[in-house]
């Protein structure tokens, strides 16, 4: 690890103004568009203690060429890299989430509690994964921040996940992306919580010129998921791209809301949620393509697509646009609707029976997401994280 | 006062209430700014209606005090309202008189170029009081009344046929809809009832024209609309002419109620002057096999908020919204559509097309809900917005929630301009720039123009080559 130590007093006077911050805000509200049709109590942390040591699990099996960094609950157990710091060394890189989609008081909570994360910031390349093996009852704020220098290579897998099936976490993480001039950066996490425990993400990014990022979410865990994704395209030609693959079943509810900004000319962002429902899972999305006055010639697309697996699953679109330039191209799409008996009728005429073929339609239709990671050791960790969900569903 | 003098609201207003009151003290009578208890007992004094109708509106009044201003979703621009600064009933001769030359030379440019007749420009400018009809539509209000049609105010409506009026009066939006829809049932004046006999087919289009000796057009207007069994009704209501017009808030309610198999089709085209706020409520009920279809123009107005909604409580309804909106400077057009699915196999489609010119904003809004337990549902959203300025804006903000896998959504929206070539191409052949975005702009919506009646779809076309005019260049 390199880097100059900031003195703690820097760290605490960051945390007295976020907790300043903090205590002034409201919790949300119903009536809050941002909260709209989510489950606006659950993002109520009201006396909510942080979560004491962690323990640790069996790792999974490790990524090749990828530097491994562990972490039980707030202590990094293991790794180091040239490219990495640890966050408590530079807090003045504590990231302040833009917070525009529903959750500045908990952004605030987060700043104002963050005590352990990593810095991953590099003029080169780096390959970094991140393990939080996360255990106990209570709040559990992690963070990763990312700044790819001006033509910086950086792929980071970043994994949370229960060392056991009891125990409720809160985990509250912040991420930050930054990526300088013709940078590329791929980001993949997956979140393989527990049944009792909640997710709730911030992330932010933020793409100068000719950079290209790649984010990617596969959600399988948790009770509830609260993310709120905020992409800023702030550089000519600099090109966003954002995917989820979410397979809940009965008792997950996961409430994604994404900001695609704009802000600069040539600019290109393309999403695409893919929602397989189960049980009597409830997904929430609401996304905003928002394109600012003189952002000409932008290209953005935004689609989520649910496919219906039960009678009882309920999912809610809202996918929205709002542009201030001309010359744009802008499209958003939303469907809801189950596997079709044609391709059901196929398999089952090639011997597959009707629930397997129904699952194989159904991953297939994930995978179409995961795909567009073009990276082939991401893609193949995503495919695991969602045939294990697959595989336990009834 | 002088007939010749008299303002719109005032005329009507005698005619309106023709034979239930006379009451010249009216005159001496202001109901006055703001909107209080003594407002509301004033109005249902002036149209000597029944108690129930009065206690009705006391209600809505509570409810609109009580109800914030829904900005936590909608544009800041409503808090620009004075509710305390509106007449909400003009009944003496308080509102300034009005002659030709008072009205602005553009409206009346507008008049010459769309070809709207003589008599009518003269209502449309308030010159003239009512544009009288009578002779024109005498054959066709016989033939309505011999199949048993009612057609006339709401205010008649509610005191002559209170059997078939009150039952769905209020039940298809409720007063606690939201804010404006309990203003309009607080100080509700004007609009039309009109209940269609079981079975009966009304061949032409019926429009406020037809009623005679009424009010075409009110600031609160309150439509309710009943088609029985297997019966059809095409209501036609506004003009593409532009409404030249001094009261700056209109808040109405409309109301329809399709029975089994019934197809009733609502017809709006909107042009308020850019200085009105237009907030209103407009819901249909659609019973078993029955269809109720919205086809919404919105042209003029500061703020249009307009959401056209379809429940459909019987198997097999089907609702249909399809609109139209053009924003122009200083405008923003906030409309949309509703779909809510209350039984199986019903279906609904949106269609909805906006453009937006020099630094006009058009917004789509819209509401798919398909609850738990039903089956074979489809909805299809289709929303395209047209920007031609640099300046002009567009938002787009649906909200699908689907319960259950035995249903098909999709919404699809786009944003476009008209491309370079296209006009280069019109160009070439002999079109100015103007021309040539002025035919691009209605190739873009004329799928949709195809849909209204056809004096009207001529109309739009002119009207919007009128619009584009100087949006280029």
């Amino acid at each position: 690890m390199s880097a100059t130590m900031t003195s703690p007093s820097a760290l605490n006077a960051i945390r007295a103004e976020a907790l300043a911050k903090y205590e002034s805000l409201d919790w949300p509200a119903r009536t809050e568009e941002n909260w709209r049709f989510g489950s606006w109590k659950e993002g109520n942390l009201t006396n909510l203690e942080p979560v004491g040591e962690g323990i640790g699990a069996d790792l999974p099996e490790a990524l090749e060429g990828m530097q491994r960094f562990v972490f039980h609950n707030a202590k990094l157990i293991s790794g180091s890299a040239d490219s990495v710091m640890p966050l408590a060394d530079v807090p003045e890189l504590l990231p302040q989430t833009e917070s525009r989609l529903g959750s500045p008081k908990l952004s605030a909570l987060h700043r104002a509690q963050s005590a352990h994360g990593v810095v991953i910031k590099t003029a080169a390349g780096a390959d970094i994964e991140i393990v939080h093996f996360v255990s106990g009852e209570g709040l559990l704020t992690p963070t990763v921040v990312i700044i790819a220098d001006d033509g910086a290579k950086i792929r980071v897998v970043e994994r949370f996940i229960s060392v056991n099936d009891s125990d409720a976490t809160t985990v509250l993480c912040g991420a930050e992306l930054i990526a300088g001039q013709g940078a590329k950066v791929t980001y993949l996490v997956t979140q393989e919580l527990n049944a009792f425990s909640k997710l709730i993400r911030l992330a932010d990014s933020r793409l100068e010129a000719l950079a290209h990022a790649k984010q990617a979410v596969i959600h399988t865990g948790a009770r509830w998921v609260r993310e709120e994704t905020y992409s800023t395209v702030d550089g000519m030609e600099a090109r966003s791209e954002i995917l989820s693959v979410a397979v809940p079943t009965t008792g997950q509810e996961y409430d994604q809301r994404t900001f695609q900004h704009h802000g600069a000319r040539d600019t290109y962002s393309d999403l695409l949620f893919k929602n397989t429902l189960f049980g009597k899972a409830k997904t929430i999305f609401s996304g905003l393509i928002f394109v600012d006055d003189g952002a000409h010639g932008t290209d953005a697309y935004q689609t989520c697509r649910n496919l219906m697996m039960t009678n009882e699953c309920e999912a809610n679109s809202m996918p929205g646009l709002e542009i201030n330039a001309d010359d744009v191209k802008c499209s958003h799409g939303s469907t809801s609707a189950r596997v079709s008996d044609e391709e059901i009728f196929y398999l089952q005429a090639r011997g597959i029976d009707s629930k397997s073929a129904r699952n194989l339609v159904a991953q297939g239709f994930s995978i179409e997401a995961i795909e567009k990671l073009e990276d082939e050791q991401l893609e193949k960790l995503a495919i695991e994280v969602v045939a294990r969900k697959f595989a336990v569903i009834e | 006062m002088t007939s010749e003098t008299a303002t719109v609201q005032q005329v009507a207003l005698e005619k309106d209430d023709i034979g239930n009151f006379s009451f010249p003290e009216k005159h001496k009578f202001d109901a006055g700014y703001g909107l209080t208890k003594e407002t509301v007992d004033y109005i249902s004094k002036v149209k000597s209606e029944p108690q129930w109708v009065n206690d009705f509106r006391h209600r809505a009044l509570e409810i609109f005090k009580s109800k914030p201003m829904p900005t936590n979703w909608a544009t800041e621009d409503l808090n620009n309202i004075d509710f305390d600064g509106i007449r909400y009933y003009l009944s003496d001769g308080a509102k300034p008189k009005r002659s030709w030359d008072e009205v602005p030379p553009e409206v009346l440019e507008t008049f010459d170029r769309l070809g709207v007749p003589e008599q009518e420009r003269a209502f449309l400018a308030g010159v003239e009081a009512q544009y009288d009809s009578e002779a024109a539509y005498s054959n066709v209000k016989e033939a309505l009344a011999e199949e048993g049609v009612i057609f006339v105010t709401c205010s008649e409506g509610l005191k002559e046929h209170e059997e078939i009026f009150r039952p769905w009066f209020g039940k298809v939006i409720p007063t606690g809809d939201n804010k404006f829809s309990a203003l309009n049932s607080a100080v509700m004046s004007g609009g039309s009832f009109i209940y269609i006999p079981k079975g009966v087919k009304v061949k032409h289009p019926l429009q406020a024209y037809f009623r005679i000796n009424s009010e075409n057009f009110g600031q609160f207007e309150r439509t309710l609309i009943i088609a029985d069994e297997g019966s059809e009704v095409m209501y036609m209501e506004g003009c593409t002419a532009p409404k030249f017009e001094t009261a700056t808030l209109h808040s109405a309610v409309v109301e329809l109620v399709a029975m089994r198999g019934a197809k009733i089709q609502y017809v709006t085209v909107q042009n308020w002057s850019s200085n009105v706020y237009n907030l209103v409520t407009k819901r249909g009920l659609a019973h078993e096999d029955a269809e109720i279809r919205w086809i919404d123009c919105n042209i003029g107005s500061r703020l249009t908020m307009k959401y056209p909604g379809v429940v459909m409580r019987g198997e097999r309804a089907r609702g249909e919204v399809i609109s139209i909106a053009l924003a122009n400077d200083n405008q923003h057009q906030d409309t949309g559509a509703k779909m809510i699915h209350a039984a199986d196999n019903t279906t609904s489609n949106v269609v909805s097309k906006s453009i937006s010119v020099g630094e006009g904003r058009s917004t789509y809004r819209g509401q798919v809900h398909i609850p738990k337990h039903l089956k074979g549902c489809k909805n299809n959203t289709e929303c395209d917005a047209l920007l031609i300025n640099s300046r002009s804006r567009t938002d787009t903000y649906p909200a699908i929630t689907v319960k259950g896998n035995q249903h098909v959504t999709q919404h699809e929206a786009s944003v476009s301009q008209v491309s370079q070539e296209m006009l280069f191409y019109m160009q070439q052949r002999g079109l100015n720039e103007a021309q040539a975005m002025s035919l691009a702009v209605n190739g873009f919506i004329n799928d949709l123009v195809q849909e209204f009646p056809m004096e009207y779809s001529v109309e739009l076309k002119r009207l919007i080559d009128l619009e584009m005019e100087g949006s280029v260049g």
